[in-house]
């Protein structure tokens, strides 16, 4: 399957209008190409269920419409409810990264490998198999190429685990409109890198690390991400991963001073905006973002991540125990 | 075959079926809405993000999140955890605050047909009272109060769970608007009818039940409780019963209307709630995993009606009472009443 992607899309979602100013940062983003899809709730099969390498499962289903409006960034919430004879349980859907998408032919893929709840379920799954699938939902990355990032320059993306899948996508997009694309993944072993033997792809320099030297150098991708940072340093940075290694790359980025875009993974309930349950705080202003609705594409600097310090005091109602 | 010579019988025959649509109308007090069929205050936010696919104007009543004079942001931490058949959460009543509600959401709401019962939220009974007296018919159709969130201490269980406040809070509400007035009850108390006798005391028109149950859930990897404020309210499928049973002993027990939420998912579910007194239903958490869960609640109630050539959705409300008061007055009917009143008595 071939990521394509695709034009602007029209509006989905009516969009939030914040108390501070949410409007006009949705004009902000647009612009930058952080966009969102028109989202819908559908009725898809699954295509194929291949083993990967390390216990991992590609799941490619049939959904046009997600096929069709995808973008690097975005996710799927995928539920065997109402047409799998599982009762209540799980109930809520599970999120995934769009993995690789291809318009013409309807089908999207993502990657997971069995272990909560939720996916010890999508093991009964198989070739034909009925799922409902919500999407594409989300904010993407940015158009690879705009304003201040022109064609040739240099892109850094930096995964670890199942956050390399979200890269993958990323990585041809933005090979494909011309930027130069490395790819760093990794890992603490050969095993937890998603999708490992579907990473390489032609136009993108890929480099595999894992803490143990199982795939790849010996190594960590936050401290690759210092060293290239360090050298002839890149454009700009996209990450996924973990959030300690989140937290080392937007410093390594800050200490840089080079743009980075990070996908930041929360509990969610929905994933489209209505439960508040995915909350990011803020890096200024009031609150919390939503990593369903404002990201989880974020530009590191807009968030605190878990393990950084907070900033002081935020609006101290509300709090519970 | 529209184009056939007995198209006018075939018109005829429409109409016919047209006269047996069902009403799905119902009267909540002062509230008269399109159906019974509501969204639950926050588990729907605005709506915002969802009317592109769930037409707001079909719905009986949109209940916002829960609102407050000023902006809250909320609890910080895991807030969500999903658990056999549910959910936990700890939101923390995140929500921009009523100045935004009347310039953004409220007129936003309008303009997309709703009926709309603002939820109130507040960390005192003078707070709840500023934010109803913002609330003009433009902007809002009735008014629901919020004094059963588990997971904010102020605002909170700390009216939702004491007779008096919640008696004192509803009454001051309750002179501060004009409004239809409902109040949501929270089920962590040990006889809700007497809340619910308080909340008709001191004048409400309507009432709710239930807000969530209070629980938690352990992540044993990491040794440590899941959500970010240890506790959190659970709800969905798995807490179904449990409403039922309280939407049954409150609906028995007072004569304002009762509207019932808790795990409803399905019609099935719905018409249960319906059939042990409820006027309307409240869908909640399931929204999270079927956006068009409402729709599918609505069109199953209307088909149950037709199937029964049931003219008016009304006549389903207390339904499944009328068994077992029939075999109470028989003098049949101990068995029926285990502990008596509320199971506690």
């Amino acid at each position: 399957m071939q990521s394509q992607h695709t034009s602007p899309q029209q509006a989905g979602p009516a969009g939030p209008a914040g108390p501070d100013g949410k409007g006009r940062r949705e004009a902000e983003l647009e612009a930058e190409g952080r966009r969102r899809a028109p989202w819908k709730p559908l009725q898809a099969r699954v295509a194929a269920c291949r083993p990967l390498e390390g216990g991992w499962v590609e799941l490619v289903l049939h959904a046009p419409h997600v096929a069709q409006h995808a973008r690097p960034g975005q996710f799927v919430a995928i539920g065997l409810r109402p047409s799998w004879p599982v009762g209540w349980d799980p109930f809520l859907r599970r999120p995934f990264s769009l993995f690789d998408w291809d318009p013409a032919a309807g089908q999207v893929a993502v990657v997971y490998r069995p272990g909560g709840r939720g996916t010890a379920a999508f093991q009964l799954l198989s070739e034909g198999s009925p799922v409902e699938v919500l999407g594409p939902l989300g904010r993407s990355f940015p158009e690879p190429v705009r304003p201040g990032f022109a064609a040739g320059s240099r892109l850094l993306l930096a995964g670890e685990g199942h956050g390399v899948l979200v890269l993958a996508a990323a990585a041809r997009w933005a090979s494909r409109a011309g930027r130069r694309v490395r790819l760093l993944a990794g890992g603490p072993t050969r095993s937890a890198v998603a999708a490992l033997e579907r990473l390489a792809q032609p136009g993108v320099e890929l480099e595999l690390l894992t803490a143990d030297g199982s795939a790849g150098r010996p190594g960590q991708v936050a401290r690759a991400v210092e060293e290239a940072l360090s050298g002839d340093a890149p454009a700009e940075v996209w990450a996924s991963g973990p959030e300690p290694m989140l937290v080392a790359v937007k410093e390594a980025c800050r200490r840089a001073g080079v743009v980075a875009y990070l996908n930041v993974e929360r509990p969610m309930a929905c994933g489209f905006g209505l439960c508040m349950g995915c909350s990011v705080p803020r890096a200024s202003g009031f609150g919390y973002w939503h990593a369903c609705v404002d990201g989880p594409v974020f530009r590191a600097e807009e968030v605190v991540l878990d393990g950084e310090p907070s900033r002081g005091s935020r609006g101290g109602c509300g709090g519970g125990r | 075959m529209a184009n056939h010579p007995g198209a006018p019988a075939a018109g005829v025959a429409a109409a016919a079926e047209a006269a047996r649509e069902p009403d799905l109308t119902v009267s909540l007090g002062p509230l008269t809405v399109r159906n019974p069929v509501w969204v639950a205050a926050g588990c729907f936010h605005y709506g915002r993000e969802v009317a592109h696919v769930l037409p707001l104007d079909r719905l009986g009543a949109v209940c916002t999140k829960g609102t407050a004079p000023e902006p809250w942001p909320g609890n910080p931490g895991v807030r969500v955890a999903e658990t056999a058949c549910g959910m936990l959460n700890t939101i923390g009543l995140e929500n921009p605050g009523v100045e935004h509600y009347l310039r953004e959401e409220g007129p936003w709401l309008r303009s997309q047909g709703a009926t709309i019962v603002v939820n109130v939220v507040g960390r005192s009974v003078e707070e709840y009272v500023r934010v109803v007296e913002r609330l003009t018919p433009e902007v809002a159709d009735a008014v629901e109060l919020n004094i059963s969130c588990p997971n904010v201490k102020e605002g909170g269980l700390a009216f939702g769970t004491s007779v008096e406040q919640t008696f004192r809070l509803t009454r001051a509400v309750r002179r501060a608007t004009a409004l239809p007035l409902f109040v949501k009850l929270s089920p962590n108390v040990t006889r809700v009818v007497d809340f619910a006798r308080a909340v008709e005391d001191a004048g409400a028109d309507g009432v709710t039940l239930i807000n969530a149950l209070l629980g938690m859930a352990i992540d044993v990897r990491r040794c440590r409780p899941v959500l970010g404020t240890v506790f959190g309210g659970l709800s969905g499928p798995a807490i179904k019963p449990v409403a039922l049973r309280m939407v049954w002993e409150v609906a028995g027990a007072v004569r304002i209307p009762v509207v019932g939420i808790g795990g409803i998912a399905t019609a099935e579910d719905a018409l249960e709630f319906l059939m042990a007194g409820a006027s309307a239903v409240q869908i909640g958490s399931a929204l999270f995993s079927n956006p068009l869960a409402p729709l599918e609640v609505l069109e199953g109630i209307r088909a149950y009606l037709k199937e029964r050539r049931m003219a008016r959705v009304t006549e389903l409300v207390g339904a499944a009472r009328s068994a077992v008061d029939a075999e109470l007055q028989a003098g049949g009917g101990a068995r029926l009443r285990p502990g008596g009143e509320a199971g506690q008595g």
